[in-house]
């Protein structure tokens, strides 16, 4: 058998499979599931094999004689005494390490990118000339927008009288943002069961022998029998 | 010694922070081959690094089945889905295709067809629960709740091809150099590029001011949450 | 008429679930072909890979999964197109370990339609675990010091595709597709500090926040979602999978918009009589 028609036999099958928890947890789900998580570790496992562990370490410390790799060597395998209660503090120095360095370059990079660069686009336009009517409108709403926002997220203060209406305000901007959010939301999830529906179609066409249509009947009429099995099991513990 | 080992991350974490906290303000050659070398050191301890959640997958399935816990016959089908893909791919040398034929090898067909349609479908399941979550929990019942629906609507609607041909039908009128009413696309636009971009503004200026709170209370010690338990 | 609206307020899900999918599966099997709008942000990358001088260089992050396959994968076949059919070169990577096979299919397949040369016209770094350190290494040291092989384990120094781009700030254009929150360890790491021009697409899921990153200049126009792939489609004039989809967003939209509103009516009316 082909290796294309033999895959979407299996595509179609997997997919059906995870769709069944639709109706109800069942084995098919478990079995997917389980499948699913097996495959991807030797998945990544292999990459990390390859990219980090082969490419990243063993090519430039033996081959390239960089020795220094040692150190992060260490650092790295510290991290699994973590499962030896007796000498898990020391997993705990490599944590700092990368915790420390991660913390130290993430400070400047969000203050110049993240805030001024964030203040600098929202305030600049309303300066710019030749603007219309419209963006400046526009360009106050934003200001306000982000004010109120943030006034809202400000728990530190009270909210009540002058912070509470502006508060208010902050919360429907909020809501409608929130709201903009679902609709996207919406969307994409519904694309991602277009892009599984679209591949089902697929496999329900003659050059795959009618896959997906077989194996839904199969998957049905083994679901109605295994029910039925269990509760006649149910029944019989009840009875007893 | 017990200070030791609890000041000892303490001050590693510190210096580290500290240092590289710096570095961006010192654009020196010398700072910056120590930024590059910390980067490589970095990529290793991150590759060793992911060893450990796989650790830990492997000790809780192991455990599961030693005490046959429910549905622990599944815990075998992840160990040979696992190995299985481990061997297939050491056996293709890790190549998804053969580079001089563009011919998929047979590690590429099981990430074709068993990986992507299993992650795949296992996400679109939520297309079913967002629906019917808004079906049945979706309700104008406050100002606020009204809002959020009415706006969810405009976009789920504007969005679509079949929204913008419906809205297209209404007549327009040019007023003064605009048209009225403005475009579907004109409205969402307003909405995404105004209300919505100084809501997310906002948020976004919190979370960067939340974040540069974090990353000093570790910097200075008094975040510890990421050491684990200190017993 | 109460009886009905009754019946909606305790609809079973599973009913919900069976319209749901009936709004999908017709309108990809009788597709409607409404046409298409093009919005000014997705042209706006559009136009940056358009008129770059042909022979420019454009980094092709494929920052994704299978998870976010049918919106992303669209994006990254389009635009790989477009860059093809402008001859730029094309150097392609992911920081997402399990989206690996995605982009080698995607530049392989799209390559072999245009005959592109690998190693002179496209390149597939493959990925690395390191994110951000990873970034600091291709600015720093170069491309080839962060991945001295390629993805098939190919040295990657001698490569003719990378002699002039050696480095990060020797790019023409980013392209970030992402289904996370990588955008920002490419804005951090990289375009701040070696300011390379920067567009992408993301999941709808993240769309609504990416027009935050639009404004303040991280960006200079991005897909969002199904729709912003079929309409890079439409403007690439190669109508494919993306295109098709949008029909059954239409309607299963329209389907979830009646939901909606039904179920609101179901509720104030139902409110209404229980306070009779």
């Amino acid at each position: 058998m082909d290796s294309t028609i033999l895959g979407g036999w299996i595509a179609a099958g997997l997919t059906l499979f995870m769709f069944s928890s639709l109706y109800k947890d069942n084995p098919f789900y478990r079995f997917g599931e389980h499948l699913y998580l097996g495959l991807s570790v030797g998945y990544i496992i292999l990459k990390v094999i390859y990219a980090n562990i082969i490419g990243g370490l063993y090519k430039p410390l033996f081959e390239d004689h960089q020795y220094m790799l040692l150190i992060p060597t260490i650092l790295g395998l510290s991290l699994y005494t973590r499962f030896f209660p007796k000498i898990a503090w020391i997993s705990r120095i490599t944590f700092a390490f990368i915790v420390g360095y991660g913390s130290g370059l993430t400070i400047p990079r969000i203050i110049a990118g993240g805030i001024f660069q964030q203040i600098e686009k929202i305030i600049t336009p309303l300066g710019k000339t030749g603007a219309t009517w419209w963006e400046v409108f526009s360009g106050i709403v934003i200001i306000i927008g982000v004010a109120s926002v943030l006034i809202y997220f400000f728990f530190s203060v009270e909210h009540k009288g002058i912070i509470n209406k502006i508060s208010r305000v902050g919360i429907y901007f909020v809501m409608i943002a929130f709201g903009a959010s679902f609709g996207y939301t919406v969307m994409a999830r519904m694309s991602l069961l277009i892009g599984r529906s679209y591949d089902l179609i697929e496999f329900a066409t003659p050059k795959y022998y009618y896959a997906t249509i077989v194996l839904l009947v199969l998957m049905v009429l083994i679901l109605i029998l295994y029910e039925s099995m269990r509760k006649k099991e149910e029944g019989s513990e009840a009875n007893a | 010694m017990d200070q030791f080992k609890k000041l000892a991350p303490l001050i590693v974490a510190f210096v580290m922070g500290v240092f590289f906290g710096l570095q961006y303000y010192i654009p020196h050659p010398f700072t910056d081959d120590l930024l590059t070398g910390m980067s490589k050191w970095f990529i290793v301890i991150g590759g060793i690094a992911m060893g450990l959640g796989i650790v830990s997958l492997f000790y809780s399935h192991i455990y599961k089945i030693k005490r046959r816990a429910p549905a622990w016959g599944f815990s075998f089908v992840m160990f040979i889905a696992l190995f299985t893909m481990l061997g297939v791919g050491i056996y293709c040398a890790n190549a998804e295709v053969i580079t001089e034929t563009g011919k998929q090898t047979i590690y590429g067909w099981l990430y074709q067809s068993f990986m992507v349609p299993l992650q795949s479908t296992m996400f679109s399941i939520l297309a079913f629960y967002v629906a019917s979550a808004a079906f049945r929990a979706f309700r104008a019942k406050t100002k606020e709740a009204t809002l959020l629906l009415i706006a969810a609507i405009i976009v789920m609607f504007a969005r679509v091809p079949m929204g913008e041909a419906i809205y297209a039908q209404i007549p327009t009128f040019q007023v003064g150099g605009m048209t009225i009413p403005p475009t579907i696309g004109n409205i969402t636009g307003w909405i995404m590029k105004t209300i919505n971009m100084a809501a997310q503004g906002g948020i976004s200026l919190g979370i960067c001011l939340g974040v540069i709170a974090m990353s000093l209370k570790i910097i200075f010690g008094i975040e510890k949450s990421y050491m684990g338990s200190t017993k | 008429m109460s009886g009905f609206l009754k019946k909606m307020s305790d609809l079973d899900k599973r009913v919900i679930f069976v319209l749901i999918s009936l709004a999908v599966i017709i309108p990809l099997l009788y597709p409607l072909f409404i046409e298409i709008n093009v919005n000014p942000e997705v042209k706006a990358v559009y136009d940056t890979i358009e008129n770059l001088p042909n022979g420019s260089t454009v980094f092709l992050a494929m920052d994704f999964d299978p998870s976010s396959k049918p919106e992303l994968y669209p994006m990254a076949e389009a635009v790989l197109r477009h860059c093809f059919r402008k001859n730029h070169k094309v150097i392609g990577m992911t920081f997402w370990v399990t989206g690996v096979g995605l982009g080698e299919k995607a530049l392989t397949d799209i390559a072999k339609e245009y005959n592109k040369e690998y190693g002179t016209d496209y390149l597939y770094l493959g990925w690395k675990a390191g994110g951000y350190a990873l970034v600091i290494q291709m600015g720093e040291e170069g491309i080839a010091a962060a991945f001295p092989v390629d993805h098939y384990g190919r040295e990657t120094a001698s490569m003719p595709i990378l002699q002039k781009i050696t480095h990060l700030k020797n790019i023409d254009y980013l392209v970030e597709l992402a289904a996370g929150a990588s955008i920002g360890t490419w804005y951090y790491y990289g375009k701040m500090k070696y300011k390379f021009k920067m567009g992408g697409g993301c999941t709808g899921v993240m769309a609504a926040s990416w027009y935050n990153l639009l404004k303040i200049d991280w960006i200079n126009g991005f897909m969002g979602g199904l729709r912003g792939a079929a309409e890079y489609e439409k403007l690439i004039d190669k109508k494919s999978k993306a295109t098709r989809g949008m029909d059954a967003q239409s309607v299963s939209h329209m389907l979830i918009i009646a939901m909606i509103i039904l179920g609101n009516i179901a509720y104030f009316a139902n409110r209404a009589k229980g306070n009779k």
